[in-house]
C-alpha cells in the first residue's frame, strides 16, 4: 500500500487481480500501462481524465479513467474492454488499495477509435468512478 | 400570481463551462490519437504533441517545435513541396495523423457533450 500512488495505479492493480490473469500489471511487458502504451506492444493503456473536485464536506473524490486498448487483432481489443465494462459498469462498493470505491459506472459505450501508425485497432471506454480515500 | 425568475445568465455560464470542458477533453483525446498514428516509430515529433487552452472555448493542438516547424507539416500534408511521400518506413502510416485523429473525436462529440453535462451535475 503506497497512500501516494495515483488512483489509476491502483486501479490497474484491482483490475489485474480480479482479471484472472487476463491482465497484468507491474514491471516489464505488462498488459496495462499508465499513461501511453509503449511502441508496438498491445495492451491498455489507463489515462486519467481531469473532473470535478473532490466534494468538500463529504470527502468523496471524482475519477474518470479512459482506458484505451491498442491491439493488432481485429477484435481483441474491443473483448479487453468489454471485459472492463463488465467489472466496473454499475459496480459498487469494493476497495482497492488505498481507495474504497462508492460507485463506478461506464459513461459511454465502447467507442472505435480507428488505428494507429502500425495498423491495429484502436478502442476506448470511460469510466466514472466515485471513491472515498482509505488513508486521508 | 406567478413569478418568473430570469435565469439566462446562470444558464449561459453553465452552457459555456460544459462546451469548454467537452473541447478541452475532446482536444487531450485527438492529442492521444494522434501521438499513435504520428508516421514515425520514434523521435521529436511525436514527444513534441501538446495541448493549449488559448481562451475559453478556444484549445490548440499542435506538433513540432515551433507552429510552422516543417517536419510536423511535411508529415501532416504527406509531401515536402511537389515531392509526395509514396513509402513509409512504417507499414500503414501516412498523412494526415492529426486530421485524421481529430475527424474520429468529432464524430464522437455528442458522446464528449454528456459526459461533460454529467460531470457538471455532480458540482
Amino acid at each position: 500500500m503506497n497512500p501516494l500512488d495515483p488512483f489509476a495505479k491502483d486501479i490497474a492493480k484491482y483490475l489485474a487481480n480480479v482479471s484472472s490473469g487476463r491482465f497484468t500489471f507491474g514491471i516489464g511487458s505488462s498488459s496495462l500501462k499508465i499513461g501511453e502504451l509503449e511502441k508496438g506492444k498491445d495492451g491498455v493503456a489507463i489515462r486519467q481524465v481531469p473532473t470535478v473536485p473532490p466534494d468538500k464536506e463529504t470527502a468523496i473524490e471524482y475519477y474518470q479513467l479512459d482506458f484505451w486498448a491498442i491491439n493488432s487483432g481485429e477484435l481483441l481489443g474491443y473483448e479487453d474492454l468489454r471485459f472492463i465494462y463488465n467489472i466496473f459498469h454499475r459496480n459498487h462498493h469494493y476497495s482497492t488499495n488505498n481507495f474504497f470505491v462508492q460507485y463506478s459506472e461506464c459513461t459511454e459505450n465502447i467507442a472505435d477509435m480507428d488505428r494507429d501508425s502500425e495498423g491495429r485497432k484502436v478502442w476506448k471506454l470511460s469510466v466514472l468512478f466515485i471513491v472515498q480515500n482509505l488513508i486521508s | 400570481m406567478i413569478k418568473i425568475t430570469d435565469n439566462t445568465i446562470e444558464f449561459v455560464k453553465r452552457n459555456t463551462s460544459v462546451f469548454n470542458t467537452t473541447l478541452a477533453n475532446m482536444a487531450q483525446d485527438v492529442l492521444f490519437l494522434s501521438k499513435i498514428k504520428v508516421p514515425l516509430k520514434s523521435g521529436d515529433l511525436q514527444d513534441s504533441g501538446k495541448t493549449e487552452e488559448l481562451a475559453i472555448l478556444k484549445h490548440r493542438i499542435s506538433y513540432g517545435d515551433t507552429l510552422n516547424d516543417p517536419r510536423a507539416i511535411v508529415q501532416e500534408r504527406g509531401k515536402a513541396g511537389s515531392r509526395v511521400f509514396r513509402k513509409y518506413t512504417t507499414p500503414d502510416t501516412g498523412k494526415k495523423y492529426l486530421e485524421d485523429s481529430a475527424n474520429i473525436v468529432t464524430s464522437n462529440a455528442l458522446n464528449y457533450f454528456r459526459q461533460a453535462g454529467n460531470q457538471k451535475k455532480l458540482l
